[in-house]
């Protein structure tokens, strides 16, 4: 995974750019990939606990809101699905918004940049639903309802 | 409860007055950076594939920030609870444009939180939450938007709340 430095802008008031050397145009190669279907922001901000059904409602409403969904590979890989089955509609795509939490496997197209893998799926292979039983541990995140 | 009043004190921080001069918020989460970043408003779909549909997708594509240096950024959020940022960037799509925020550089992905943006050079900074208001006009009042979306309503009807019909919180 690439990273790329940034400058931070505390303390600054002047407005700041990336800065760094040009960004690289994305690497782009087949790739299956299997994984839980997660709302992106929860999930890597690490704001809150993100997986399984304990987040589900959440992931839900995260979807509906038009935050990115991702594919969160058994690797720990992120992937930002842009592209599912044909459609590029990817804000509040019905399709992603239902199986949000699923455990899928899904064949794609993928294009790494300035710290994201996006992917674009072509086919999922296999949806096993919902196989991340969490809400014993951790309840509903978040509100505990 | 405690839990739920730590999140939106959290989630609040984002709250703030119509115009400010300068605003990123730390939330206090891991790899996050206050960041202000600069630059063209873009589709990222037609980014990387070149399947570039009018006006960056009106709405139906994830928009990021493209730095004058090649950076591509990704904007995943903005500041509306549980929602994102392309209501915000949509009206600037193909102009430039100047966010403020934070740029969470987990290892495994790089997001950008949209907290501010100014939509004119000569403007000061605004929150991002076009999200909300284009909500409510839809749908009218909430409190709660995420909670009264008849979509959402429609969604966890049918899957439950743990998303696997059948199964209830203990």
């Amino acid at each position: 995974m690439r990273s790329f430095p940034v400058a931070s802008g505390l303390g600054l008031t002047a407005a700041l750019t990336l800065l760094g050397a040009a960004g690289p145009a994305a690497a782009t190669e087949r790739v299956q990939v299997t994984g839980e279907l997660v709302d992106s922001w929860c999930a890597v901000s690490g704001i809150m606990f993100a997986y399984g059904t304990a987040h589900h409602q959440c992931a839900v409403w995260c979807a509906v809101g038009g935050i990115p969904v991702s594919l969160k590979a058994d690797d720990g890989r992120f992937y930002m699905v842009l592209k599912i089955e044909g459609d590029a509609v990817n804000v509040a795509n019905p399709k992603l918004v239902t199986i949000q939490g699923h455990r899928v496997t899904v064949d794609g197209e993928l294009h790494a940049r300035d710290g994201v893998n996006y992917l674009l799926v072509d086919q999922v292979a296999t949806d096993e639903g919902i196989v991340n039983l969490t809400h014993a541990e951790y309840g509903i995140v978040p509100f505990g309802e | 409860m405690p839990h739920r009043r730590c999140l939106i004190a959290a989630l609040a921080l984002l709250a703030a007055p119509a115009v400010v001069a300068h605003a990123a918020e730390p939330m206090g989460l891991a790899d996050e950076k206050p960041l202000e970043v600069k630059g063209k408003v873009v589709d990222l779909l037609c980014e990387l594939t070149g399947d570039c549909p009018q006006g960056c997708g009106q709405g139906r594509r994830q928009l990021g920030i493209l730095t004058a240096d090649g950076r591509l950024v990704a904007a995943a959020k903005g500041a509306v609870f549980f929602a994102g940022a392309v209501p915000d960037l949509l009206p600037l799509c193909g102009r430039e444009v100047h966010a403020d925020g934070l740029l969470v550089e987990n290892p495994a992905m790089t997001l950008y939180l949209v907290q501010y943006l100014k939509p004119s050079p000569e403007a000061g900074f605004v929150p991002a939450d076009a999200f909300l208001a284009a909500w409510k006009a839809q749908n009218g009042e909430a409190e709660e938007w995420w909670r009264a979306d008849p979509t959402v309503k429609a969604v966890i009807g049918q899957t439950g709340v743990l998303g696997v019909p059948g199964l209830k919180p203990e």
